[in-house]
């Protein structure tokens, strides 16, 4: 938790930032995913046979080839972007968590107290492994061979996990969309690409609005579902169609409003991000992927995972000022996968 | 032999065209011009820049479908082709000479930076493909089917009292949801605990205690620690003591095998083997929920089985007809049709609604009682 010479580090950034003068027009580059479902198909089902073949270990080098088969396919200004990371890195970060796992899990049957004392270790450890995450899976992400980069303090990293989501709860959800906005903050204005910092404007209001709309329409739906309950019990299986269509609609409304609060915020240097999601388009990508999904028992999972990655790329775009040839790269640093994969291990993460 | 890319060097986001191409494959030389266009604008000829680099000095990434093959140069620069055929090609030259001329550094250079491409065609052989398929998918049913099941009856023999004693906590949250007081007399609620409890003591490691709760619906199950709730409804559907007796048994017999540990158990473990199965549990979890409720519901059929075995077996020995176990469930049955009609309007009995039970077909489990009966 070194943060002040980090800090120091960072604020000098604004300066290793070369302006591009020649040309102040800005230009709308969108991304563009260019996987195929077949093919990820292919390098998915191997994945799996040499996973089982060798009895979970091939999984870190399964693990690294799916990722890069989706950032290498992810296109801006016709390059693309690139995951580094070695599997033997996420090999070492994965065995411990599983360790760690099994301890937990026997320590804390034979005597529970010191499940609890594990627990708390956990809960005290988790702001670290969070930013070590973080720090990970940006390290490992590059785009025309500049590294992303987050540096976070272990403080921030707490009050994001643990206190405003709490002051959120206590003041009965009043405070809950603040709790949404500083994780969006903490993960956003703590990254960088190469030298150069990104930023995040939203505010308490953008994501207020979305939880205040969610609650209005649960409300009414609930009464809706309510009143004919009580008037008209025989039209009690239409109530519960209301319930899966308000539900489904909800989880749709809900990615496709903080995907738009996200990237209509999300800015680097002088150049803004911008996205067309929409909740027809969404719903329809959720519903033939489940569909389908279902049909081919699971077969069809990887061709899903791709359809929904080339949707959520043709909506997001880049406003570009000037050129994008002027970004600088940081030094270099070794992150170990530890984080990583003791947020996979144990369910928690960003 | 020439290959047509970009070049990025590692320290600015600017990209360069550029071309690799083998100089001398005894020496393990390649060289990379960059189409550099100057600084000043006026200038219209592009400059070319030409580098020497040794073999030894490039990383070439292992090929990966459809996406630029990408060649690290001493260890930061970068060179990215579309062109994953002339790469591949360019290092059989390589290997293929050094073969010839028995540099074998050379070769095992080549051959550590190439071993990847083993992968890649592993990946685009349909046959292997199809292999991997069959295999995977056996390897999931086998997994499911057989050892899932055993590992987890084990762990649930395996486990200390205290975790059962924390599972069977959820009547609380059960009472403040769906449960009311039981309104059954305080006089009919000892009857029926004096009627069970001969049997009780019949398993008293079991620690089974009769609970009596209302709900608008006829159920009884059994909680981890030994509870085993009875709704007033149930009650009433019952006709006489033998028939309560039935499905005593059969909850008690949830209770020796662990069956609700168990389910916990199995429950978490197939979400476990999914995620790593699969490798993400970012696309899995719209529709991770499904196989995980569908194995859910066949371990929970198994079960059932296992827990009506356990009570014919136990009526028997107690010498209490058989056909008091039928009996119930065929006015279970009958019930839970009527209050499906009311729902749906119409009467489920396909083959698709079995699977998508968590109890076998009541006609199975009437037959099976019959079936008994003619072996004695």
């Amino acid at each position: 938790m070194d943060t002040v010479s980090d800090g120091a580090n960072l604020a000098a950034t604004p300066n290793t930032y070369n302006n591009s003068i020649s040309n102040s027009s800005a230009r709308k580059l969108p991304f563009e995913f260019r996987g195929d479902g077949m093919e990820y198909f292919k390098i998915w089902i191997v994945n799996i046979f040499l996973t089982v073949l060798t009895l979970g270990i091939y999984s870190a080098w399964a693990t690294v080839r799916s990722n890069r088969y989706f950032y290498s396919n992810l296109y801006l200004e016709d390059v693309n972007f690139r995951y580094l990371a070695n599997p033997i890195t996420i090999l070492k970060g994965r065995l411990i968590a599983i360790a760690a796992l099994i301890a937990y899990i026997v320590a804390s049957s034979l005597i529970p107290m010191l499940g609890i004392a594990l627990l708390i270790t956990l809960l005290v450890a988790m702001p670290y492994l969070v930013n070590q995450s973080m720090a990970f899976k940006m390290r490992m992400s590059a785009y025309k061979n500049i590294q992303f980069r987050f540096k976070a303090s272990y403080g921030e990293a707490c009050m994001v996990l643990f206190v405003w989501p709490i002051l959120g709860i206590i003041t009965l959800g009043i405070l809950y969309p603040l709790a949404f906005l500083k994780m969006n903050q903490y993960v956003v204005r703590n990254s960088a690409y190469g030298t150069t910092k990104f930023n995040f404007t939203a505010t308490y209001k953008d994501y207020g609005v979305v939880f205040l709309i969610m609650l209005g329409v649960g409300l009414v739906c609930s009464l809706f579902i309510w009143l004919i309950n009580t008037f008209m019990p025989v039209l009690s299986p239409v109530s519960m169609l209301i319930m899966v269509l308000m539900y489904f609609g909800m989880i749709v409304y809900f990615i496709v409003s903080m995907n738009t609060i996200f990237y209509s915020h999300l800015n680097i240097a002088e150049h803004s991000f911008a996205t067309t999601i929409n909740m027809m388009d969404l719903a329809k990508v959720i519903l033939i992927n489940i569909g389908l999904v279902i049909v081919t028992f699971g077969l069809y999972l990887p061709a899903a995972k791709v359809r929904m990655t080339k949707y959520l790329a043709s909506t997001i775009s880049l406003n570009a000022v000037g050129s994008l040839d002027h970004f600088v790269a940081a030094e270099q640093e070794n992150i170990s996968a530890l984080g990583e994969e003791f947020g996979n291990v144990f369910d928690f993460g960003v | 032999m020439m290959i047509k890319g970009y070049y990025l060097d590692g320290q600015t986001s600017k990209r360069v065209p550029a071309r690799l191409e083998i100089v001398n494959r005894t020496e393990a030389m390649l060289k990379l011009s960059l189409e550099t266009i100057g600084l000043d604008v006026t200038a219209l000829e592009s400059i070319e820049k030409t580098f020497l680099i040794a073999l030894h000095d490039l990383t070439f990434e292992s090929r990966l479908g459809n996406t630029p093959r990408e060649i690290i140069i001493a260890g930061e620069q970068l060179f990215v082709s579309d062109d994953n055929d002339g790469v591949d090609a360019l290092l059989r030259a390589f290997k293929s000479h050094a073969q010839i001329t028995g540099k074998n550094s050379v070769v095992q250079g080549v051959g550590a930076r190439a071993s990847h491409s083993l992968l890649y065609k592993v990946e685009s052989n349909l046959s292997m493909i199809i292999v991997a398929a069959i295999f995977s998918v056996a390897m999931m049913w086998a997994f499911f089917v057989f050892a899932l099941p055993a590992l987890s009856k084990s762990l649930a023999f395996k486990l200390p009292d205290t975790m059962t004693q924390k599972l069977g906590s959820s009547l609380p949250i059960l009472d403040k949801t769906i449960f009311d007081d039981s309104e059954l007399s305080a006089q009919r609620q000892a009857e029926i605990q004096q009627l069970f409890l001969p049997y009780i003591e019949q398993y008293p490691k079991l620690n089974a205690q009769i609970i009596f709760r209302a709900a608008n619906m006829a159920n009884a199950f059994s909680l981890p620690n030994g509870d085993i709730v009875f709704t007033d409804k149930f009650i009433e559907l019952a006709d006489n003591d033998d028939e309560l007796i039935a499905v005593f048994f059969h909850e008690l017999g949830h209770l020796q095998h662990r069956h609700l540990t168990r389910r916990a158990i199995q429950g978490s473990l197939v979400s476990v083997v999914i995620f790593f199965m699969t490798g993400d549990l970012d696309t899995a979890d719209a529709v991770i929920g499904l196989p995980t409720l569908l194995a859910d519901m066949a371990y929970s059929r198994d079960f059932e089985r296992e827990a009506d075995a356990f009570a014919l077996q136990a009526l028997q020995d107690n010498h209490i007809p058989v056909q008091s176990f039928a009996n119930i469930m065929e006015k279970l049955t009958q019930l839970n049709v009527k209050d499906e009609n009311s729902l749906w309007g119409l009467r489920s009995s396909s083959t698709v609604v079995e699977y998508l039970s968590s109890h076998p077909s009541p006609q199975e489990r009437i037959n099976r009682v019959k079936q008994l009966k003619e072996a004695h």
